[in-house]
């Protein structure tokens, strides 16, 4: 009973919510209420995936679906939350001296991101979303880049508007708001009808691409990350990204009823996104921009992948992008804040200095890149196979050109980073310089350690090892990859 | 009727958005989106002759013909949110114009 009561998902939003409002009134020790919310929230998350049995509405207030608002708990939102909260708790360990006043909001962005991830209903999918923009415009603030939090704000509000006009259009048409209610009415409508569905579709996938960063409706990212300190970097890139990306595939899985022409525009829009922000990402000299685009491209694949109803390889993409994107957007964020620069060229040789960073740097990057014994090589392999099986044969091309790209930039930053002295000229160490970075050990520490896990889920699928692990994660990748 | 009216409104807040430069009017475009979103939404709960959603003495049946009263609790959260993004709008703006000196977009230096 009290298991049943602890391990319910709801806490994963109440407890951090709780927090925050305790978190007005005991200034004091909101960083201790902060702490205290990311670590219960990995517990309780520990707790749901240990006593998982299956998918679970859980309904709140004592309304039984379609009426009233339901949580989901299924295969899908367990590895969000599960992946969300961890990440949350690591950017905190990480970045925890810049938290500074913001203790309160980092709460709410907190169970808002939960929430996200968590919720079947659409209005308050659109709420949650709302309450975490909102953190986000604030803490983005955070560097008195106001100008730029001002721009974010403006898109983010206007997306969100749109978002919510799709949803009253469907609810119009469809009188709910139950995601998986309005899916089995609209696998009931007339396939003829689909092209006056097309409305709230456009709009709702073009508000929720403004805060899934795909372009052109993602421009408010540059400016916001460009400059931005470790803690909002690793918030943006990783903990957002893999919250709102879930929310884009839960409403393209559920709600979305793509026709030929609706699914066209939405690829271009996905496809585009990762082909310019790839070439964007190619020509930038500093290490924040270089990463803010890679990220950017990212969403553009995996939106790309829900797009064509490959929700396994999306969801594998998405994982190993944000956890690669936390150690390198946190690194990289140090490097500027301690050293005062991010630009590649300064930081010729940094890795010789800090070799436990410079190791999980250059795992991160070469799963993001998707080389072989890296978790992101099982990750692209499934989606590009995913692909081809569905008939098609030019966004694989285009998803190996870009990573051709991805791994061009990759190797160039690598190379520069781990050597000193101009290209064709022997690395020596007498050309280093000095650099100190503070705390080098804890990000150190942290980076190998997700480095071995990124090694580990590449290594162990190949091995065909599943039998040795009941987890079911890894018997499913074992799976798909046995498969091929 | 109403809705053609509602969304002239967004339209004319997303026409706001596209050109005006000024911080302040740029939040009132904002506003006026929102306001037209808004009410979009109570006019897809109308019911034309329909009455408030209330069971009372007199209505106490659910034969009467009532308007839907979900848009109204969506509408409601909807202002709420509203209102909190725009306060914050505002201190932003506030903000820049310490920063800046001006409300005008174009003539804020530097990054």
């Amino acid at each position: 009973m009290l298991m049943d009561i602890l391990s319910n998902p709801v806490l994963l939003i109440a407890v951090p919510l709780l927090f925050a409002f305790l978190a007005v009134f005991l200034k004091k020790i909101d960083k201790v209420l902060l702490g205290a919310a990311a670590v219960l929230n990995i517990a309780g998350a520990a707790l749901i995936a240990v006593l998982y049995e299956g998918t679970k509405i859980i309904e709140l207030g004592g309304f039984k679906p379609p009426f009233g608002i339901s949580l989901v708990l299924d295969d899908y939102s367990l590895i969000g939350i599960v992946l969300l909260n961890v990440i949350f708790g690591l950017i905190l360990l990480l970045s925890g001296k810049h938290v500074q006043k913001y203790a309160m909001v980092l709460l709410v962005a907190l169970a808002a991101l939960n929430g996200v991830i968590l919720t079947g209903d659409l209005f308050n999918l659109f709420v949650f979303l709302e309450i975490a923009a909102i953190a986000a415009y604030i803490f983005t603030a955070m560097d008195k880049g106001f100008k730029h939090s001002f721009n974010y704000l403006v898109v983010g509000t206007l997306g969100s508007g749109l978002f919510l006009f799709g949803i009253i259009l469907l609810y119009n048409v469809f009188g709910s708001l139950n995601m998986f209610d309005i899916q089995e009415k609209l696998s009931q409508a007339n396939p003829a009808d689909s092209g006056a569905l097309a409305l709230p579709l456009v709009m709702m996938f073009t508000g929720l691409s403004v805060e899934a960063k795909l372009m052109p409706f993602g421009g408010w990212v540059k400016g916001v990350l460009k400059k931005a300190n470790t803690l909002v970097g690793a918030l943006i890139v990783s903990a957002y990204a893999l919250a709102v990306l879930l929310a884009l595939g839960r409403v393209i899985s559920t709600v979305f009823f793509m026709s030929g022409a609706v699914r066209i525009a939405f690829t271009a829009v996905a496809a585009g996104t990762l082909v310019f922000a790839e070439a964007s990402a190619f020509s930038r000299k500093n290490l924040r921009e270089v990463l803010l685009f890679s990220s950017v491209a990212q969403s553009g694949l995996v939106a790309l992948l829900f797009l064509y109803g490959l929700t396994v390889p999306a969801v594998l993409v998405l994982a190993g992008n944000v956890v690669s994107k936390l150690v390198l957007f946190t690194v990289a964020g140090k490097f500027a804040h301690d050293l005062g620069t991010d630009d590649i060229g300064d930081l010729k040789g940094v890795f010789i200095k800090f070799p436990l960073v410079g190791v999980g740097f250059t795992a991160s990057a070469m799963s993001l890149i998707g080389l072989p014994l890296f978790f992101g090589f099982v990750a692209k392999i499934n989606a590009l196979v995913g692909l081809f099986d569905a008939g098609n044969v030019w966004l694989p091309i285009i998803i190996l050109v870009m990573a051709v790209v991805e791994g061009a930039y990759f190797v160039r930053i690598l190379t520069t980073l781990w050597n000193t002295g101009d290209e064709g000229e022997l690395s020596s160490k007498d050309k280093l310089k000095t650099f100190k970075l503070n705390g080098s050990a804890v990000v150190g520490a942290v980076s190998v350690a997700v480095a071995v896990v990124i090694v580990a889920l590449g290594v162990l699928p190949i091995l065909n090892i599943k039998q040795f692990f009941s987890v079911d994660f890894m018997t499913f990748i074992g799976q798909l990859l046995g498969g091929m | 009727m109403i809705q053609y009216f509602a969304i002239a409104l967004m339209l004319v807040g997303v026409y706001g958005l596209l050109t005006q430069k000024n911080v302040i009017k740029l939040i009132v475009s904002l506003n006026i989106f929102e306001v037209g979103l808004n009410v979009f939404i109570i006019s897809v709960g109308y019911v034309s002759g329909g009455i408030a959603p209330i069971l009372t003495s007199q209505n106490n049946t659910s034969a009467l013909l009532y308007v839907d009263p979900l848009p109204q609790a969506l509408v409601l959260t909807s202002i709420v949110i509203g209102v909190g993004v725009t306060a914050l709008a505002l201190a932003f703006a506030r903000r820049l114009h310490n920063q800046y000196g001006t409300y005008n977009l174009d003539e804020m230096e530097g990054e």
